[in-house]
């Protein structure tokens, strides 16, 4: 009989073992982020960020966006780039070698002039074709970059070579971001003497069906289809109960794509992006992180929970799935480039805690879900499978999804308050209810695929196209934990 | 107890383990519903509002408010108010904040009333109780309000609290002995605190823009502390309130071997740009290193004669630091040293991109 | 104050978000004679502009809906352009200060403020 023996049991109890880890761990995250957050709000109601406004002593920042393609929107996005609140910084657009007139149109707005410079190539990039400045005093801190197509990767680096700032914020191009989100992140770079702040994350918010005018966004909700709603759930687990909890344990492997903040020299020391993956921000990040281990140099990755960037989420199951699957491959790429780290005690929590982390949990997850349902499947056809066991897992292990995600809705309402009408919450339940069940195995599935594609070879982004901010087609965002079990 | 105990020993390992998924899912789904119905609790807080406190803030304010247009005397708002504090002990710390939150929105002709009545009302033991407290966000509310209406008899707890660990209570409290004009503290200071970070620092020079000269605290004397965080923060409220005449006290800064108070020092001589620095960045050249090189270089190339600056620049074309010959390029070819010869110099390097405007 | 006794003292409009100033303000301005009008935020008192018709307008720079700029362009564009405003400003916005100048504004005053000086200001600018 194969529901019974050895084997049989080893499974059962593995399976079991590996998911209450799991739901200990997520617990643990849960508690200890709650209490960081509270603590970080009390501490920012006694700094008005506003005053800072005007410091002399806060570091130059240069935001580098790069573009592809973007005619559309490039004006108006540079336009809320610009006009961020912060005492000395730059916006650095980085046009890789686009097939529209985005660098003409920019040309145009900002009135921008081919400058003569040299440009250090501390970092590999292809060929820049010129660096571009605008005449009008007010524009003074645009600078446009143009150069060969080379890839997002590429993009940045080359932002990364001309730009003129201490810090540098990477960002993708559309996003929204809250008028004191650099004020806001500078903190940890400020304040801490022992260590050294190498990168600091921000929290990444869907603003699918939100009211955005100006660059500013005006109305919050939760969006009305389930794939966008399920991912703001998605997001709120990860932001408000894991990512607190990881840089606070200083084992952040994940700055977001959407909003990071770096201190340059870092990562200029560590090469800068990588041109060989789809994951660059995670493996960038896992890359800093080793070369200061090796170093031996105290540092640390830190993370400001406050909501501060705006992005427009896949609306459609297809290009959530190729999202998912894209991200899937970066993650293995950062995790096989750096497989040296796993579970290598010179290598500190990176190597011991998180690299471990990200193996067993956002990779291996699926896989394991995966092939314990197919196992469950073969019993079932063998007429072997034990009903009652089954329905009990499956009872189980939904009961903690859904208690999950009210958890994370519950520390929403005792700390940022995002969502806070009857029917944003009623909604926000009922996918609650639902994700277990339909989101989550289609995301499973994407994990699957991108496993496959991996090993198969594909690289690349797959097609994305723009249509504006306020429709719907995705971001390259960066990966975000994506399993609850 | 006991029947689960029996239970125990007479099932098998699968009845164990289908009570034990059983009961966690009870679990998890007890923990969703508390949840959901906390949830549903705090909606409803929200949306009635702390009524009793809003409205007694209110009284409270338009009473001051009255009061201090001329159209109440001082009598009958004491009367009011002893009648509010007495019906309910809760209005005093409500009481407290509505006078702190008037005095600073007003300047200091008013004040004297304002702290006369905060004393006369006994809310001074509320700001003890603030500065006892074991919560740091207490203490910080109770410095702020003691700077403001200047208790100076909590000068020593707040003194103490200047060498918390907690960044956030350091800053009240240094502002508030500011506000105080606690100038033998704040020089104590610089000796008893071992950090202050940037953080602080720039939350710091925020306070003390608002402030009038005399007022400030003894920033000069903190260029003479042993411990570099202050002697960095006193170089950069020089260079801030434009202190040129401290200029010389700066040069030997230099050569203190923290690069962060070797940067300020640069970024103040830049501020100032007077020719007479040039012995003293010539003496500090050698042994300048990275952003602080660069720096110096740049000075250099502004302050000095032409025909004097070009050798030196020309001896750090060839650095081994990319960027620190890129500075000395960029520098040579503001001083007008013709395109051809910058080529010559750039010509062996794959490192540097030489961008035309062409 | 003034010699013609049958006349309506002039009516003030107050644009003020903090609860406590707005009162500080009313209170005293009423002290002094004044008619005043309250708004609370910049929807409030574009909604007042409009209905009253204030002599002289008192505003905070920074306010929800619309802020103190938005009300002095309103002012200069839709109502009298000879309308005495004044803005409130927090230390540290002077930028803010020069561009309320650069529309139009006629006077300013700075928090922490003195109520004294405020009133002699609103009187200057009453022309009384």
């Amino acid at each position: 009989m194969l529901n019974e023996g050895f084997w049989y049991d080893l499974f059962t109890y593995l399976f079991l073992g590996y998911t209450l880890f799991l739901m200990g761990g997520y617990l643990v995250s849960a508690l200890v982020s709650y209490r960081v957050i509270r603590q970080h709000m009390a501490e920012s109601s006694f700094v008005d960020y506003r005053n800072i406004l005007t410091s002399p002593l806060t570091p130059k920042i240069s935001i580098i966006a790069p573009a592809y393609n973007e005619a559309l929107n490039i004006v108006d996005n540079a336009k809320s780039l610009l006009s961020l609140e912060y005492p000395d910084f730059e916006v650095v657009i980085v046009n890789d070698g686009s097939k529209d007139d985005t660098l003409q149109r920019l040309i145009d707005a900002y009135r921008l002039e081919k400058q003569e410079m040299a440009v250090p190539l501390r970092v590999e990039c292809r060929e820049i074709l010129g660096v571009y400045k605008s005449t009008e005093r007010a524009f003074s801190h645009l600078t446009v970059v143009d150069k060969r197509n080379g890839g997002k990767s590429d993009a940045l680096n080359a932002g990364i070579n001309v730009c003129a700032g201490r810090l540098i914020a990477c960002i993708d191009v559309d996003c929204v971001l809250e008028r004191d989100a650099l004020l806001r992140m500078i903190k940890p770079f400020l304040e801490e003497t022992d260590r050294k702040v190498i990168a600091t994350g921000g929290v990444i918010r869907l603003a699918n069906d939100c009211v955005i005018e100006d660059g500013r966004l005006l109305q919050i909700r939760v969006p009305r289809s389930f794939v966008a709603a399920a991912q703001v759930l998605e997001y709120m687990r990860a932001f408000l109960l894991s990512r607190v909890y990881w840089a606070k344990v200083n084992g952040l492997l994940l700055v977001s794509g959407a909003l990071g903040l770096f201190d340059k020299e870092t990562v200029v020391e560590a090469g800068g992006y990588s041109h060989k993956t789809v994951g660059e921000d995670m493996e960038l990040v896992l890359r800093m992180r080793r070369m200061m281990e090796e170093r031996r140099q105290p540092y640390a990755v830190r993370y400001i929970p406050d909501p501060l960037c705006w992005t427009e989420g896949p609306s459609k199951w297809e290009i959530l799935g190729r999202q998912r699957n894209r991200w899937t491959r970066g993650m293995m790429d950062s995790l096989r480039f750096h497989r040296k780290l796993f579970f290598n005690p010179n290598y500190g929590t990176t190597g011991m805690v998180s690299y471990p982390h990200w193996f067993f949990y956002e990779w291996l997850a699926p896989i394991v879900e995966t092939l314990g349902l197919a196992y469950c499947v073969v019993l079932m056809l063998t007429g072997s499978l034990d009903y009652g066991l089954f329905w009990l897992l499956l009872l189980f292990v939904y009961s903690f999804a859904v208690f999950l995600s009210s958890l994370a809705i519950w520390v929403d309402q005792k700390t940022y308050l995002q969502y806070r009408s009857k029917r944003d919450l009623g909604r926000l339940l009922v996918v609650a209810l639902l994700e277990p069940l339909v989101f989550h195995p289609f995301i499973v599935y994407s994990a699957i695929r991108g496993n496959i594609d991996y090993l198969r070879g594909k690289k690349g982004w797959g097609s994305m196209t723009r249509q504006g901010l306020s429709k719907t087609q995705p971001t390259p965002a960066a990966p975000t934990p994506t399993t609850t079990t | 107890m006991q029947s689960i105990l029996d239970w125990w020993n007479w099932t098998d390992g699968q009845d164990h383990l289908y009570a034990f998924l059983l009961v966690m899912a009870v679990l998890y789904v007890l923990g969703t519903v508390l949840l959901l119905g906390y949830i549903w609790l705090l909606m409803l807080r929200r949306n009635r509002r702390s009524a009793w406190s809003a409205a007694l803030r209110a009284r409270l304010e338009d009473d001051i408010a009255t009061w201090m247009a001329g159209d109440l005397s001082t009598w009958e708002l004491s009367n009011r108010l002893h009648v509010e504090v007495r019906t309910d002990e809760r209005a005093r710390p409500i009481l407290a904040d509505v006078i702190y939150a008037t005095s600073k929105l007003l300047r200091e002709e008013s004040q004297s009333q304002l702290r006369d009545l905060f004393r006369q009302m006994s809310l001074d033991q509320i700001v003890l109780q603030k500065l006892k407290s074991i919560k740091w966000h207490e203490q910080a509310y109770g410095c702020r309000v003691a700077g403001q209406l200047q208790l100076k008899e909590f000068l020593s707890l707040i003194r103490a609290r200047t060498r918390s660990w907690r960044g956030v209570l350091r800053v009240e409290a240094i502002t508030a002995l500011v506000a105080m004009g606690d100038q033998s503290g704040l020089e104590k200071i610089a000796e008893d605190n071992h950090h202050l970070p940037d953080w602080e620092q720039v939350l710091l020079l925020e306070r003390f823009k608002i402030l009038n000269s005399h007022e400030l605290p003894p920033y000069e004397n903190w260029l003479n502390s042993s411990r570099p965080d202050w002697v960095l923060f006193g170089i950069r409220l020089c260079r801030h309130y434009n202190r040129f005449d401290k200029i010389a006290d700066l040069g030997p800064l230099l050569r203190s071997g923290d690069s962060r108070v070797q940067t300020a020092v640069l970024g103040t001589f830049e501020a100032q740009g007077d020719p007479e620095l040039v012995p003293v960045l010539l003496d500090y050249l050698p042994y300048a290193t990275g952003g602080c090189l660069i720096r110096t270089l740049n000075l250099l190339a502004d302050l000095m004669l032409r025909s004097e600056a070009m050798p030196v620049l020309l001896d750090y074309a060839d650095h081994a630091d990319p960027l620190v010959r890129l500075t000395a390029l960029e520098a040579l070819r503001r001083l007008g040293l013709p395109a051809p010869e910058l080529h010559l110099l750039t010509k062996s390097r794959s490192d540097l991109a030489l961008l035309t405007a062409h | 104050m003034n010699s013609e006794t049958v006349s309506t003292p002039p009516t003030i409009l107050v644009a003020e978000d903090e609860a406590l100033m707005l009162k500080m303000l009313t209170h005293r301005l009423q002290k002094e004679g004044y008619r005043v009008v309250t708004a609370t935020d910049g929807k409030q008192a574009l909604d007042s502009l409009r209905t009253s018709a204030p002599d002289l307008v008192i505003t905070d720079l920074m306010m929800p809906y619309h802020n103190g700029l938005e009300i002095i362009e309103f002012v200069r564009k839709n109502l009298r352009p000879d309308l005495p405003v004044i803005v409130l400003s927090s230390a540290g916005q002077e930028s803010s200060v020069v561009r309320a100048f650069d529309l139009g504004a006629d006077d300013f005053a700075v928090k922490p403020f003195s109520p004294n000086e405020l009133m002699s200001r609103v009187r200057k600018h009453l022309g009384r």
